[in-house]
C-alpha cells in the first residue's frame, strides 16, 4: 500500500472514529420508544428538522403512506403542514425517501432511530472524500487535498449536521458531485447521472436547484457549440435524469396537498401544535410594510440584515464559527483572480453566491434554533476545496502557516463543541426573549459540557461514569487535531 | 458609418429609456402614489404659486427650497391638469431620468467599457423601483441626479481630454445642481478640489489658480444668486438656512424631540446612510459597485486623472454622512434609527455612481460577468416581484406621507362652491392646500402679503374658515389667530389628524370680504 492510499485510509478511518464518537443518543435510544418523544436539546430530535424528516420515513414504513399520523404531525411540529384535515412534513421529502432503506436496517436490529441517522454519517464520509477530489481536480496534491476534505467535516458545523437527520449533507454531495462531473467528457452516462443527483438535490430541498442553477447552466452549455453550428445531443440525458424525481415529486404533492403543483412549503404552517416557533424576533418587532408586491419569500431588503447574520455575526457568522473558511476565500479569490479558463473556481464562485444569496434573501437566515449557519454547508463544502490549493502554494511560508494553523484549531474546537452538545442554539432576539435566557452562541454549548452532559451515544453509554464531559471532550477535540501534524 | 452606429444607439436607448419612464409614470398616477410625497404637492404648490394666487410672482419661490425646479415647473403649472396630476413637476423628473440612463452609458463609453457592461450600467440605474418611482413624482431628486451626474461626466472628460469646454459644461451643470439642492454645493466644493489639485499637480500655482476661478465663477453663479435672492426678498443673505421655515428650523425641532440621534454621532451617521444606500440600491449592486471602484482606481490602464476624476462620483456619499453627523439633515431607517422611514430616499442619491462603478465591473469581470449578471438578475427579480421600494414605504407609511384627505375633502365639498376665502399656514399644511383642488387665489398664506397681514389681525374680515392645528404655536395661524378677538367668531366644524377646521358663524358672512381688494402687490 503506498503513501497516499494510506492517507486514504487514515483519514477514512479516523472521519469514522471521529463520527462515531459523536453520534447522538444515551441509554434510551436502545429501547424502541422513548426517542419517540424525547425532543430535548442534545437528544437525535432536539429540532425538528430530523424529527419532521424522520417520521415521515417512518410513516412510508409503517403506513406505507405520505402522510403522517396526528402523533407523529404533533412531533414534527412546528414544521408539519396541514392540508384538508391531512398531515404531512412542512420539508421536501427526498431525505426521507432516502433513509427509508436505513430505517429498515435500523429497524431489523431494533434501532431505527439510529439506522436512519446513519444516512447523513455515511454521506458526511463521502463528501469528506468528494471535497479531497475536486480539490485535486484544481491541482493540489491529494495530501492536502484530503486535509481539505477532513477541515470540510471537522472543522465546521457540517460535523454537528452530520449527525442529524437534515438535507445538509445530501446538498453537499449534490454540488460536488455535480462539480465533479462537469469537469469530465460529455457522455450519455455522465449526463444521465448529473441529471438523477440534480433531481435528487431538488427533492432534498428547495433552493439546491438555484445553489446548482450555475453548474447546470455550464453542464448544458457545454453541449452547444453556436459558432460551429453544432449540437450535442446528449444534453436530453441530463432531463430524461432529472425527469423521475419530478414525476415523483408531483405524485408526492398529489397524494398530499392534492395537487401536483402545490408543495408543502407553500401550504404553510399548521397551527394546531403552535409552541414557541423559531420565527425571528426581529420581524416582529418592526412591522413591515404591506407592499403591493408578490410577497415571495425572498426579499432585497433582507439582504444587508442576511448578510451580516450569515457571514460576520456571532449567532450564525460562517468566519466566526469556522474561521478556517477564510483561507478557502482567499485560496478562491487568487484563483479567480488567474482569470484561467478552467471554469471550476467560477462555478465554484457563483454556487457559493448564489447559496449565500438565498439566504440571506430569506426571512429566516439563522435557519431556525441551529449551530452556525447550517444553511451555508454546501458553500462551506466549496470553499473548502480552495484550502489545499492556497495551502500548497503558500504552505511553506511560516506566517501563513501560523494563521491557518491558528484558523483550524478554533473552527475544530468549536465544530467539536457542537457535534458533541447540541446544534439547537436560539438567534439572538429569541434567546434573550426567553423566560430564562440563555447564550446565542457556543457559551451555550460550553455551558452544556460545564453541566457534565454531552450528546455523544458513546459517552452517555461507555465513558459517563469513567470521565467528565469535558475530558470527553478534550479528547475527541485532541483526536480531530491529529490530522493537523505534518 | 461608425457615427451613425452611436447615433442609432444613442437613440435606441434614449427610446427605450423615454418608454419606460412613461409606463412608470402612468403607473403610479393611475395607482394614485404619484403625489404620496408630503413634499411633492409642496413643490408642486410653490410652483403653482407663482403664476397664481392672490400674490402671485417669483417672490412666491421662496426660501425653503432651491428654486430650480419649481422654475421649471412654471411653464405647464398654470394648467390644472399638470398641476393636481403632478405632471408639472414629475416631467422635469423624468427628462432627467432618461438623461441620467443616457449620462451612465456615455460615461461608462469614455472609460472604455464595453457595450455589455454600459448596458448593465444603466440597467441597475433604470431597473430600480425606488429610482422609477421618484423619476414618476414632483419630487427634486432626479433632476439633482441628472446634473450632477452630467457635471462628473465632463468633469472626467475634461481630466481626459483636457478641453476647456468640458470644464465650462462641467460648471455649468453643477451650477444647476446648486440651485436644486444643497448637495450640489458639496459637489460643487469637491469638484473645485479636484481641479485645484489636478492642475496644481499638472501644470503649477498659476494655471491652477485660473482654472479653479474659472471653473467656480460659473459654478458657483447659483449660490451667489441664491444668497442675493434671499437678501431681496427676506433682507438676510442666509435666510434659507436660519430663517423659520429653513431645514435648520425643522432640525431643531427634531433635535428638541430627541429624535437626531445621528448628530455628532459619526458611526451612527455612516450606518444609517449605510442602511439607505444599501435599501434603495437592493444591496448587491451597490457592492459590486464597491469592488468595482476599487477595481478602476487600481486599473493602470485607465489614466491617473481619469481615476482621479471619478472621486466627485463619491461627492453624495460623503455629504450625506457629513449633513447628518453636522445634524443638518435627517433620516430615519425603520429598526436602525427611528421607528418609522424618512427622507429615506436620500440613499438613492449615489445610484447614478453605483450603475457606473458596477458596469466597470462588469466589463473587467472577465470570466465572471455572467455570473455577476446572474446575481444582478435574481436579486432583482425577487425585488419587482415583491415591489421593494423604500421611497414608496416612506411615502405611504414612513414620516414623509401626510394623509390629509379628511381635510382637503371637506373643503372641497363645502367650501368649492361658496364664497371666500381660507386662512391657513402654507408651511405647515401645503398639502391640504394641493389636495383640497381649490384654486390657489382661495387660499390666505403667508406668502400673500396683505391678505396674511390683515387676516391673521380681523380673520374674521378676511376668513370665512381657517385651517390649523388647534393649541399648537408651530402653526402660525393659530399663533396669531388664537389671540385675536375674531377668533371667537368661529365654530370648529371639524377636527382632523392634521388640522381643524374652523368657519365663520353665519351672522358674521355679511362683514365679510370675499373678493380680492388689495390689486397688484410688490
Amino acid at each position: 500500500m503506498n503513501h497516499l492510499k494510506r492517507l486514504s485510509l487514515l483519514t477514512f478511518i479516523l472521519s469514522l472514529i471521529l463520527l462515531f464518537a459523536s453520534i447522538k443518543g444515551d441509554a434510551n435510544s436502545f429501547s424502541r420508544n422513548s426517542s419517540f418523544t424525547d425532543a430535548s436539546t442534545g437528544s437525535p430530535f432536539e429540532s425538528s428538522s430530523s424529527s419532521s424528516r424522520y417520521v415521515l420515513t417512518q410513516a412510508l414504513f409503517k403506513s406505507r403512506s405520505f402522510l403522517l399520523t396526528r402523533d407523529q404531525a404533533k412531533f414534527a411540529s412546528p414544521d408539519v403542514a396541514e392540508h384538508n384535515g391531512k398531515y404531512f412534513t412542512l420539508f421536501m421529502p427526498g431525505i426521507s425517501f432516502m433513509g427509508l432503506p436505513f430505517y429498515i436496517l435500523g429497524s431489523i436490529v431494533g434501532l431505527p432511530q439510529l439506522g436512519t441517522f446513519s444516512l447523513n454519517f455515511w454521506l458526511a464520509i463521502i463528501n469528506v472524500f468528494l471535497v479531497a477530489a475536486l480539490a485535486k481536480r484544481l491541482g493540489a496534491s491529494w495530501s492536502w487535498s484530503l486535509l481539505g476534505g477532513f477541515l470540510f467535516l471537522f472543522g465546521s458545523n457540517a460535523w454537528a449536521y452530520a449527525l442529524t437527520y437534515s438535507q445538509h449533507h445530501l446538498a453537499v454531495f449534490a454540488t460536488i458531485s455535480l462539480l465533479l462531473i462537469s469537469t469530465h467528457s460529455l457522455t450519455v452516462k455522465n449526463n444521465l447521472l448529473f441529471g438523477i443527483i440534480f433531481g435528487i438535490a431538488l427533492l432534498a430541498d428547495f433552493p439546491n436547484p438555484i445553489i446548482l442553477s450555475p453548474i447546470a447552466v455550464y453542464q448544458l452549455s457545454r453541449h452547444f457549440h453556436f459558432h460551429r453550428n453544432k449540437i450535442n445531443w446528449s444534453w436530453l440525458f441530463m432531463g430524461a435524469g432529472v425527469l423521475p424525481f419530478l414525476v415523483i415529486f408531483a405524485y408526492y404533492n398529489l397524494k398530499t396537498t392534492g395537487s401536483p403543483l402545490l408543495s408543502a412549503q407553500f401550504v404553510g404552517r399548521s397551527k394546531e401544535f403552535n409552541v414557541a416557533t423559531s420565527v425571528p424576533a426581529e420581524t416582529k418587532s418592526v412591522p413591515e410594510v404591506r407592499s403591493p408586491g408578490l410577497h415571495l419569500p425572498l426579499k432585497s431588503r433582507s439582504l444587508i440584515r442576511g448578510f451580516s447574520i450569515l457571514i460576520f455575526s456571532d449567532e450564525r457568522g460562517w468566519i466566526y464559527y469556522s474561521p478556517m473558511v477564510l483561507v478557502g476565500i482567499i485560496g478562491l479569490v487568487l484563483t479567480l483572480k488567474k482569470n484561467s479558463s478552467n471554469p471550476v473556481p467560477n462555478l465554484i464562485f457563483a454556487a457559493i453566491c448564489f447559496n449565500l444569496l438565498i439566504y440571506a434573501m430569506f426571512g429566516d437566515p439563522w435557519g431556525g434554533w441551529s449551530f452556525g449557519p447550517r444553511y451555508l454547508i454546501p458553500a462551506t463544502a466549496m470553499i473548502s476545496v480552495f484550502i489545499p490549493v492556497f495551502m500548497q502554494k503558500y504552505g511553506k511560508n511560516v506566517l501563513v502557516m501560523s494563521g491557518f494553523l491558528v484558523a483550524c484549531v478554533l473552527s475544530i474546537r468549536l465544530a467539536t463543541l457542537a457535534a458533541l452538545t447540541t446544534a439547537h442554539v436560539p438567534p439572538k432576539q429569541e434567546a434573550e426573549a426567553l423566560p430564562v435566557p440563555i447564550p446565542h452562541t457556543p457559551k451555550l454549548n460550553s455551558n452544556f459540557l460545564a453541566a457534565n452532559k454531552s450528546s455523544s451515544l458513546i459517552y452517555n453509554l461507555s465513558f459517563k461514569n469513567q470521565m467528565p464531559a469535558n475530558t470527553y471532550y478534550k479528547l475527541v477535540f485532541a483526536l480531530a487535531l491529529i490530522t493537523l501534524l505534518p | 458609418m461608425f457615427k451613425n452606429y452611436k447615433t442609432n444607439s444613442y437613440l435606441i436607448l434614449g427610446s427605450v429609456l423615454v418608454v419606460i419612464s412613461v409606463i412608470s409614470f402612468l403607473v403610479y398616477y393611475f395607482n394614485q402614489l404619484g403625489l404620496a410625497y408630503n413634499d411633492a404637492r409642496s413643490h408642486l404648490d410653490i410652483g403653482r404659486r407663482v403664476v397664481e394666487g392672490l400674490k402671485p410672482g417669483l417672490a412666491q419661490l421662496g426660501s425653503v427650497w432651491l428654486p430650480l425646479t419649481h422654475l421649471l415647473m412654471v411653464p405647464t403649472i398654470w394648467n390644472d391638469f399638470m398641476w393636481h396630476s403632478g405632471l408639472a413637476g414629475a416631467l422635469q423628473s423624468m427628462i432627467a431620468f432618461v438623461a441620467t440612463g443616457m449620462l451612465v452609458f456615455r460615461f461608462l463609453e469614455k472609460i472604455n467599457v464595453g457595450l455589455l457592461g454600459r448596458l448593465v450600467g444603466v440597467g441597475i440605474f433604470v431597473a430600480n423601483i425606488n429610482v422609477l418611482y421618484l423619476q414618476s413624482t414632483a419630487m427634486t431628486e432626479l433632476l439633482l441626479l441628472a446634473t450632477m451626474t452630467a457635471g462628473c461626466y465632463y468633469l472626467m472628460s475634461w481630466y481626459r481630454d483636457d478641453k476647456l469646454v468640458d470644464l465650462i459644461k462641467s460648471s455649468f451643470f453643477i451650477m444647476l445642481s446648486t440651485v436644486i439642492r444643497y448637495d450640489g454645493w458639496f459637489l460643487l466644493v469637491t469638484a473645485s478640489g479636484l481641479i485645484a489639485l489636478y492642475a496644481f499637480k499638472k501644470k503649477g500655482y498659476v494655471t491652477a489658480e485660473g482654472t479653479t476661478l474659472m471653473f467656480l465663477t460659473l459654478g458657483s453663479l447659483g449660490v451667489a444668486l441664491w444668497f442675493l435672492w434671499n437678501q431681496l426678498i427676506f433682507k438676510d443673505p442666509l435666510y434659507f438656512a436660519f430663517g423659520p421655515f429653513s431645514a435648520h428650523a425643522q432640525q431643531t425641532q427634531l433635535e428638541a424631540a430627541g429624535v437626531l440621534a445621528t448628530k455628532g454621532n459619526i458611526p451612527l451617521s455612516i450606518k444609517v446612510y449605510f442602511y439607505a444606500l444599501m435599501y434603495n440600491s437592493y444591496t448587491i449592486p451597490a457592492l459590486m459597485a464597491a469592488v468595482g471602484a476599487v477595481i478602476l482606481w487600481f486599473d493602470k490602464k485607465l489614466s491617473p486623472a481619469v481615476r482621479w476624476s471619478t472621486l466627485a462620483l463619491l461627492a453624495p456619499l460623503v455629504f450625506n454622512i457629513l449633513a447628518l453627523y453636522l445634524g443638518h439633515s435627517v433620516l430615519f431607517v425603520q429598526g436602525i434609527a427611528g421607528d418609522t422611514w424618512f427622507n429615506i430616499r436620500y440613499g438613492m442619491m449615489l445610484m447614478p455612481s453605483i450603475a457606473i462603478f458596477a458596469g466597470y465591473l462588469i466589463d473587467k469581470a472577465k470570466y465572471l460577468r455572467w455570473t455577476l449578471i446572474g446575481l444582478l438578475c435574481f436579486v432583482l427579480f425577487f425585488a419587482f416581484a415583491n415591489q421593494d421600494a423604500v421611497t414608496i414605504d416612506d411615502a405611504r407609511v414612513g414620516s414623509s406621507q401626510k394623509n390629509v384627505t379628511e381635510v382637503a375633502g371637506w373643503l372641497e365639498a363645502n367650501a368649492k362652491n361658496k364664497e371666500g376665502f381660507i386662512l391657513i399656514s402654507a408651511a405647515s399644511h401645503d398639502a391640504i392646500i394641493f389636495s383640497s383642488k381649490l384654486p390657489m387665489k382661495r387660499f390666505i398664506h403667508e406668502g400673500t402679503g396683505l391678505y396674511w397681514e390683515s387676516a391673521l389681525q380681523i380673520p374674521d374680515r378676511w376668513a370665512r374658515w381657517i385651517i390649523m392645528r388647534t393649541y399648537d404655536d408651530n402653526d402660525l395661524t393659530w399663533k396669531f389667530v388664537s389671540k385675536t378677538k375674531g377668533f371667537a367668531l368661529y365654530d370648529k366644524v371639524g377636527s382632523y389628524p392634521f388640522a381643524d377646521i374652523y368657519q365663520l358663524k353665519p351672522e358674521y358672512l355679511p362683514d365679510l370680504n370675499t373678493k380680492p381688494v388689495f390689486g397688484k402687490q410688490k
